[in-house]
């Protein structure tokens, strides 16, 4: 091919005679390059959090915006952008893949897939930052979210378009609550989103073969951004999931988000913030990071055309201390929180909800009506048990009544304890505390207390299916049905025993 | 920005605030050719950093300024930089100045290089072209590139116009790669 100069000068000449000015690209070079971020000068127009394509074909998005440079976050590791190299605008914000295509598949925080499933074929593409819906476009929360956990379905109600915030130390069972409820919410028409945010590639796979095995992955998406991607990944996942969520619910469905974990995300924001040499502050962590998370915490929620986002965010702290910075940023932003105890945890209490430590704001207003009439001073019970607890420990002789309420705690602590991977329906969760309410549960050894709960639920199942369908139905226990419960429980002790 | 870079900044803005009047075309790219050589050679600088006398450092920065052609007024700002222990900005300050420069005279300097060499009037079509597209006023230096192949390319520190047989070579490579 010979092109002569000639034609070069000819395209200018179309040009000046008033064709399209084609191809004057905004562009700025590249000064320095180092730890996934880098200077630039130029790109005097941009905007902030625009994408921009460097020469070499790798990706950026601008974080800072100086007088004389802006500041680039590489997407990629690779290819590598090299000093004088070329930026060019995109004129576009960070945009994430969505639809029902995604689901069941793994991608990671740039929409590209993890899994060996081939090509996402995405609906859309939709930017991840966008206007967060105001009073007028939301609804109450009063639909409950059943994550099949009883101690939290019973104590510290979840309700669709809620955030609830899972909080406690390493290994104390946050994740396996997250997955639990997304593993309770087959065949219940709530898409889920599981966000895993600089952990281990290997803990991810974990979780992506928990949710296969249990046929979870099928009504799921998981956005992954381990611990070896770069930074910006890791700050990017988990608005790349609520874009995904988001758009289930501009269908009218609802969809539960699991941020896991925050702290991370926090974390990743803290380097690239320290990076950008922005001023640090309480535990280096910039002024921003409130907004960090409550922005992105703000679009969950439930929506009058019917959708909702309920959000579990996941925050990691060290020794059982919920008064760090970040912990007690996302206390405050969330409707609850789930406090995972390692005392608990030790002692085999599991899952190590610590009750008193745990509230859900929304409360009863996101509870079927059948838990409700079982729960009522359930609460109570347990921190009068805990109290005493305290106070029976120094060998002090108690009363009758004391030692009553001693027995009772017990027992419901038996009864809360759950073993991963098992999920109660409300109606089971129901019937379970229906048997402890009227007291079926005081003579049964400690150690049968949740095998005969669970299996008077199953027997009312599997026998008395008429009364079972009707709680289920009318998520109510009528007065004729707790005349018939009572008899049933008589009933199956004497067999139970 | 880091603080070397606030302070080159400042230096270079209350430098072009004064002098940009003086400084024409030909000077800009005297001052381009010595940011450069000092790239190139950080260690130029180390001479005026040493404790020597000033009658010293006073012959190199003459010496310095004669062989770059660089306007009088840059010798007293050495000499400031020396005073205040700042010599070492002095090649960032040589950039800034280039980049305010532009700013502040409305002015953009672009870089063209072009696969085959081209005579003045043909020149003078691209400039125009530019001159069109930026709505400023240009700046422009030239060189032959031959590994573009075929075709030109204009670049500023704010735009680029490329047609080059390289740009389209190194789109479809990405294009292959991302597809792979």
């Amino acid at each position: 091919m010979k092109v002569k100069s000639s034609d070069l000068v000819s395209i200018f000449e179309d040009v000046l005679k008033g064709g399209p000015q084609k191809n004057l690209q905004e562009v700025g070079i590249v000064l320095q390059v180092g730890d996934g971020v880098c200077r630039v000068h130029g790109l005097r127009d941009a905007i902030y959090q625009e994408v921009i394509e460097f020469e070499g074909g790798n990706k950026g998005i601008i974080f800072d915006l100086d007088e004389d440079f802006v500041s680039i976050f590489l997407l990629y590791n690779d290819p590598e952008v090299k000093e004088q190299e070329i930026a060019k605008r995109t004129y576009n914000t960070f945009k994430a893949p969505v639809g029902h295509n995604l689901l069941g598949r793994v991608i990671n925080a740039v929409g590209k897939p993890l899994d060996s499933l081939g090509e996402l074929n995405a609906q859309n593409y939709n930017p991840i930052e966008t206007t967060i819906p105001g009073v007028i476009e939301r609804s109450p929360i009063d639909e409950p979210l059943q994550t099949g956990v009883l101690v939290i379905d019973s104590l510290i109600p979840i309700g669709k378009g809620q955030r609830e915030l899972i909080i406690g130390n390493r290994n104390t069972g946050k994740t396996s609550i997250a997955i639990d409820t997304i593993l309770n919410q087959k065949n219940k028409n709530v898409f889920c989103i599981y966000v895993s945010i600089g952990q281990r590639q290997a803990s991810l796979a974990r979780i992506v073969q928990q949710l296969e095995v249990n046929d979870a992955l099928r009504y799921s998406v998981v956005v992954g951004a381990d611990a070896g991607d770069p930074v910006l990944n890791q700050y990017l996942a988990p608005y790349v999931g609520c874009t995904i969520a988001e758009y289930f619910r501009s269908k009218g469905q609802d969809a539960l988000i699991v941020y896991d974990n925050l702290t991370n995300h926090a974390v990743a924001y803290r380097e690239m913030s320290l990076l950008m040499r922005r001023p640090p502050g309480r535990e280096a962590f910039p002024g921003d990071v409130f907004y960090l998370h409550s922005r992105l915490l703000e679009r969950a929620g439930k929506l009058k055309n019917g959708g909702s986002i309920t959000a579990l965010p996941i925050a990691q702290v060290q020794r059982d201390d919920i008064t760090a910075y970040i912990p007690t940023n996302l206390i405050s932003i969330t409707d609850g929180q789930i406090f995972l105890d390692t005392k608990l945890f030790n002692e085999g209490i599991r899952p190590a909800v610590n009750v008193e430590l745990s509230v859900s704001r929304v409360g009863g207003a996101a509870q079927t009506k059948a838990i409700k009439q079982v729960t009522k001073a359930l609460g109570l019970e347990l921190a009068q048990y805990h109290e005493l607890q305290a106070f029976a420990q120094f060998g002090a002789e108690l009363d009758e009544i004391s030692q009553a309420r001693l027995k009772r705690g017990a027992i419901i602590i038996e009864l809360l304890k759950q073993p991963q991977y098992q999920h109660y329906s409300f109606v089971d969760q129901a019937l379970m505390l229906f048997v402890f309410k009227e007291h079926f549960l005081d003579s049964i050894q400690l150690e049968r207390v949740n095998d005969f709960a669970i299996k008077y639920a199953s027997y009312v199942q599997s026998v008395y299916s008429d009364v079972y369908e009707e709680i289920e139905r009318e998520k109510f226990i009528s007065d004729s049905n707790k005349k018939k419960l009572i008899e049933i429980a008589k009933e199956f002790k004497k067999i139970f025993s | 920005m880091n603080e070397s870079d606030i302070l080159a900044s400042r230096y270079a803005v209350a430098f072009v605030n004064l002098y940009s009047s003086k400084i024409t075309e030909k000077d800009f790219f005297n001052i381009i050719e010595s940011f450069n050589f000092l790239s190139e050679n950080p260690q130029v600088l180390l001479m005026l950093e040493f404790p020597f006398v000033k009658e010293n450092k006073q012959l190199f920065i003459d010496k310095f300024l004669q062989k770059f052609f660089l306007i009088s007024e840059f010798s007293d700002l050495l000499n400031l930089l020396i005073d205040s222990n700042r010599v070492s900005l002095f090649r960032k300050i040589l950039e800034f100045i280039t980049w305010k420069y532009q700013i502040y005279t409305g002015k953009i300097f672009f870089r063209l290089y072009i696969s085959h060499q081209l005579d003045q009037a043909e020149i003078d079509i691209i400039k125009l072209f530019l001159m069109k597209c930026t709505n400023s006023n240009i700046i422009y230096n030239y060189e032959v590139d031959s590994a573009l192949i075929a075709g030109i390319r204009a670049l500023s520190s704010n735009y680029l116009w490329e047609y080059s047989v390289r740009s389209q070579l190194q789109k479809a490579k990405i294009a292959f790669e991302v597809t792979k």
